[in-house]
């Protein structure tokens, strides 16, 4: 008896220890300020030491991520923030007056990593290779050396994204010795051997890779003498890392946003961290079963759109780091509907209104409406990854609640998601509004809103004869201003119907530690520019 | 009885009874104790530290923790009941079958356990769940999938004995069927060490539930599930540490809980293991 | 002894390919295409249908399942497992790459364990119902209790966060491997500690002590020489038996600690759906969950003369 009463006793006053010294910890935030404070000093005082040198927190590891790729590697083409093709390593470009034949003028004294010249015939080796499982490989008739540095392509039939697609990280010029074997079109890259401003000299798997500058750099030379890429996986541990100093910019590794929007208001308080903030113009967005019920009804797509208050998410989910979207995508691409001026902004009334002409009411009073006796009761599809959707749909879930609808939430690993989504077994589904150096927004031959595209087909999106007919007029013509005419008519079309509710714009977040100067964000959202990094 | 008797004088055990019972109660009537709607948004209201309207803060939408963690209560217990009995339905069933029929059927059977077996069971969960993809019913069905075998094995071993036993023979030499010497003879006697291993068990898929939900394979939001909430807590760790503690809290009570009546369990019914180890 | 060995390596055998023939199956059998998951992580937008096909294809993932699964067998019985399709690197040189870290992790897990269970076990047997022993075994029921990850979450918020005293993620130094080694040491500690308690108490009532203690031994000479050494060989075989579960719980602490382990690697391509690496790793792991029961087997015979496995004795 003695021995159960004495352990009855040892386990409340375990058990109270314990739970009082959670809850000291719980309430205490002032300690904690302090401690990290003399944890950064240490940590800086050290880092200082080394010159012109940048810890970067990835959350991949650095062969496993484009983003690191693109210190290393370069491509023939490039692409501005707006989609325009711009010069890399084509220097000029010239386009047949039928748009079918490319001639490409290489830059010169452009040299690889392992000293291999870069030339027409690498040009053509790159092209060649990718041109394996390319989308346009269909298209192009035959690859041309007109000289050392001159290479013409030849399609037989006009392809409108050429100048994208060699612009994208599929498209990186590889040197052919980093091939196994060598100069096979079929080979594997061994090496990351490219010419880009940065060589990989250092790398461990899943922990870091070393980047020193490429001294015969053709373009201006870094001032960053050596890059270290970190892989971070957690992007919480990112931040105390930052914070310690153990690292000095984090972000810029991922695509996505990889700093949860909610943590950048405190890091913009803390005085030795800087925040940066860059829209690549790719919006979240909810697509919606068009082929399904109710959502066959434009009156009740455009009721979810009215009916959610993107404003209050953007404040409360995402300390409005970020822009609520009413359109579908940004109107700043050189194909964005920048011709649509009213957007679908906030009006529970409006929204109501629609619902009830598209004949759904409450008519026993549960809250939520019915039609024909079914209550509206529909299902969203949340594929895991896609950036911040755990918190969006549970807000999206409210927001419907007030409308009436009941809305339940499907979580899925994304191969098993998209097969619901290929099959048609959904009603809304997350999903975005697409980055270069595709075409974003849907509107385009590899667009989901285009139902002959066969490559990225998304059979119940919104589709329609008319908006099919828009789409390949403005994407068969070389013809500059014909196509924004027809663009035009098209979002006037597209945005009418509703064919998904835009959410916002998912930005990508940088952060680093003040020492960090001239960080400039590169044109997509594939890449890292550490051009004019210094650090003083 | 003795059982009973034997319990009644372990406090431990009994302390585990009370509280079990105690969760069990919250987990019926969780609709008409908790303060808030746990499912609610406030997003006024978001990350309060605890306070006297929401005694365990609020989560990063704004939904009051402490209801949560109630209905999570609810979510954790009926989850491992209903993972407890898919395992022992399926145990008993399939240990029957191989220690009565014996021969191939049980070679079959006991082949495959011993593959089973050769699996670290987290990881094959983790693997079967991951696959799956996140959802609840597929952590259920991916602890059912491979909880079992320890208990066919039991089962078996328990049959295999009774069938020897002469009122077996007996029956059997009566001209009984397979299926009623089965449900009148061996069932009863097979049920017992059973549901003590089941006892025994709960805190072990407890915590199972509650680490694949927390690599986000189990519970989706917004349901309020342990693991689940632990995991969506993580990132205000620094920031609002109450979203991490109180629900990790509430998982180690109720396994400490099944841990202490586990272990009153075994000692009344093994009184050589009075000082027992945990397995 | 030998014939023993046999017949468990046999039974060994039989049970490494049931094992990897259910992991083939498990991975035909699931929902959602790998390609898809895949293309998107790499390419960062949605893959098309004929880079979704080209996929399949460079990955023999249209062949009916009968080729598929025999080409899966052929290939692990030439010790291959595949290449992975995220880093197209062979999933053996993936394991052997990641699995220095795993194992140092796993160590040092052991180790704190074995630094904790061992001397408190042998205590609180010695004093039996004392304070100690009452503390020792609440502990060490808390220590089961609790969720490990939770645990692993508790060090980093006061021992990184607050105090700043040790890193919360990384590899590499001593300092690094603190936090993850004693979060999944605890989970270890506790059922060891009272094993290692049980075994002691049980030792100690044997005859063979009371009768050195009646030869007039010392209390020290029995103690050790005669409870501690016998009182340890069920402890070292549940020590072995644990090895399995180590690598199953430096999964999840591997994932908090953002270890470059075998684990962290797994749950990764488990995400990814990285096909070869989840059958090649659940296969590994088997492998040695398998080769150290075995060796614990064995060492039992060696351990504990009484033990002869020539003679089958039904457990």
């Amino acid at each position: 008896m003695v021995f159960e009463n004495k352990f009855i006793k040892c386990t409340i006053i375990v058990g109270l220890i314990l739970i009082s010294s959670m809850m000291m910890g719980c309430l205490d935030n002032s300690d904690q300020e302090s401690a990290s404070s003399s944890v950064q000093t240490d940590a800086t005082t050290e880092v200082q030491q080394v010159d012109q040198m940048v810890m970067v927190g990835a959350q991949k590891d650095f062969k496993v991520a484009y983003e690191g790729r693109s210190l290393v590697f370069e491509t023939l083409m490039g692409v501005d923030k707006y989609g325009n093709p711009v010069p890399k390593l084509v220097e000029s470009w010239d386009v047949s007056e039928d748009g079918k034949i490319y001639t490409f003028h290489l830059r010169k004294g452009v040299v690889f990593h392992d000293g291999t010249p870069f030339n027409a015939k690498v040009a053509k080796f790159a092209l060649d290779m990718y041109m394996k499982k390319a989308s346009y490989r269909d298209y192009v008739d035959r690859l041309e050396i007109i000289d050392d540095h001159t290479l013409r392509v030849i399609f037989n039939e006009y392809y409108d994204t050429f100048l994208l697609d060699i612009a994208s990280d599929s498209s990186k010029v590889v040197s052919p010795l980093a091939v196994e074997p060598e100069w096979d079109l079929d080979g594997k890259i061994v090496e990351y051997v490219g010419t880009g401003p940065f060589k990989l000299v250092d790398y461990k798997k899943d922990q870091e890779a070393v980047l020193v500058r490429n001294d015969d750099y053709w373009g201006n030379n870094p001032k960053l003498e050596k890059v270290i890429w970190k892989t971070v996986p957690d992007p919480y541990t990112q931040i105390i890392a930052l914070k310690a100093g153990e690292l000095d910019i984090i972000g810029v590794g991922e695509h996505h946003s990889s700093i949860p929007y909610i943590e950048l208001a405190k890091l913009e308080e803390n005085p030795d961290i800087e925040v940066m903030i860059q829209s690549f113009g790719r919006y979240q967005v909810i697509e919606f079963n068009c082929q399904k019920e109710p959502f066959t009804d434009k009156r009740v797509r455009s009721a979810f759109n009215y009916g959610i208050d993107r404003e209050l998410m953007v404040r409360t989910l995402f300390a409005d780091v970020t822009e609520p979207s009413y359109v579908i995508t940004a109107p700043w691409f050189k194909w964005g509907p920048g011709n649509i001026e009213e957007g679908y902004s906030y009006n529970p009334e409006k929204a109501k209104q629609l619902l009830a002409e598209a004949g759904w009411e409450d008519i026993d009073g549960d809250g939520i409406l019915e039609k024909n006796g079914k209550p509206f009761v529909c299902e969203l599809i949340v594929p895991v990854g896609e950036a911040n959707a755990d918190v969006v749909s549970v807000f999206l879930q409210a927001e419907l609640k007030k409308l009436g609808v009941k809305m339940d939430i499907l979580t899925l690993e994304s191969g098993a998601a998209g097969d619901k989504k290929s099959a048609g077994e959904y009603d809304m589904y997350v999903h975005h509004s697409g980055c270069l150096p595709s075409i974003p927004g849907g509107v385009s031959s590899g667009g989901k809103y285009y139902s002959k595209n066969t490559n990225w087909a998304w059979e119940y999106a919104y589709h329609s004869d008319e908006l099919d007919e828009l789409i390949e007029t403005a994407f068969s013509t070389p013809d500059e201003v014909l196509q924004r005419e027809t663009l035009d008519e098209a979002w006037v079309l597209l945005h009418d119907e509703a064919p998904c509710i835009p959410l916002y714009d998912i930005v990508k977040p940088v952060a680093f530690r003040n020492k960090v100067h001239g960080f400039t964000f590169p044109a997509t959202m594939f890449e890292t520019n550490m051009q004019d990094i210094e650090i003083r | 009885m003795s059982l009973y008797l034997e319990l009644k004088k372990d406090k431990p055990a009994m302390l585990g009874i009370v509280i079990i019972i105690f969760f069990g109660s919250i987990a019926v009537f969780a609709p008409y104790i908790v303060p808030h709607d746990p499912l609610e948004l406030n997003l006024e209201e978001r990350l309060l530290s605890p306070t006297v309207d929401h005694p365990m803060g609020t989560d990063n939408l704004g939904r009051d923790v402490l209801s949560r963690v109630i209905y999570g209560t609810r979510v954790s217990l009926s989850m491992s009941v209903a993972v407890v009995t898919v395992v022992m339905v399926l145990g008993i069933t399939i240990g029957t079958a191989a220690g009565y029929f014996g021969g191939l059927v049980d070679d079959v059977i006991m082949r495959v356990v011993d593959v089973l077996l050769a699996f670290p069971s987290i990881i094959l969960a983790l693997v079967i769940a991951g696959l799956l993809g996140p959802s609840l019913t597929n952590v259920m069905i991916a602890l059912g999938a491979i909880w079992w075998v320890s208990y066919s094995r039991i089962v078996r071993g328990s049959v295999l004995s009774i069938k020897e036993k002469e009122f077996v023979e007996a029956a059997r030499a009566m001209g009984c069927s397979d299926v009623y010497i089965v449900r009148r003879h061996i069932l009863p006697n097979v049920l017992s060490p059973v549901i003590v291993l089941a006892t025994l068990d709960m805190g072990h898929i407890i915590l199972s539930i509650a680490a694949l939900s927390f690599l986000g394979l189990g519970a989706q939001p917004p349901v309020p599930e342990w693991g689940t909430m632990l995991n969506e807590g993580r990132p205000f760790m620094e920031t609002a540490p109450h979203l991490m503690i109180f629900p990790g809290l509430m998982i180690m009570i109720t396994v400490l809980a099944f841990n202490f009546l586990g272990d009153g369990l075994r000692d009344a019914l093994d009184p050589r293991m009075k000082e027992g180890a945990i397995k | 002894m030998k014939k023993f060995i046999a017949r468990r390596l046999a039974i060994a055998v039989i049970v490494m390919l049931g094992a990897s023939l259910l992991s083939f199956l498990l991975l035909y059998l699931a929902p959602g295409n790998p390609a898809h998951a895949i293309l998107t992580a790499q390419l960062g937008h949605d893959p098309s249908l004929e880079e979704v096909a080209f996929f399949m294809a460079k990955h023999d993932l249209n062949n009916p399942f009968l080729v598929q699964c025999s080409q899966w067998l052929y290939m692990i019985t030439h010790v291959n497992l595949g290449m992975s399709f995220r880093t197209g690197e062979p999933v053996l040189v993936e394991f052997i790459d990641r699995f220095p870290a795993t194992f140092e992790l796993a160590s040092a897990s052991m180790l704190i364990a074995v630094l904790i269970a061992i001397p408190v076990g042998i205590l609180s047997a010695l004093k039996q119902n004392s304070m100690l022993d009452h503390i020792s075994r609440l502990v060490s029921l808390l220590g089961v209790s609790m969720p490990n990850f939770w645990l692993g979450l508790l060090l980093i918020l006061f021992f990184s966060l607050k105090l700043g005293w040790f890193p919360c993620f990384g590899y590499g130094t001593l300092s690094h491997l603190v936090l993850p080694a004693i979060t999944l040491g605890t989970g270890l500690a506790a059922p060891l500690m009272r094993l290692m308690r049980a075994s002691m108490l049980e030792v100690l009532r044997q005859d063979y002590i009371r009768t050195a203690r009646s030869k007039g031994l010392s209390e020290q000479v029995v103690m050790w020489k005669h409870g501690f050494k016998n009182a340890l060989i069920p402890v070292i075989t549940h020590m072995g038996m644990q090895i399995g579960h180590l690598l199953a719980g430096a999964v999840i602490v591997e994932t908090i600690f953002a270890w470059p382990g075998v684990g962290k690697f797994l749950v990764d391509a488990i995400y990814a759906r990285d096909y070869p690496v989840i059958q090649g790793f659940v296969l590994i792991i088997a492998l040695f969950f398998v080769l150290s029961n075995l060796a614990v087997d064995i060492l039992y015979t060696y351990l504990d003369p009484r033990i002869r496995y020539d003679v089958e004795n039904g457990k």
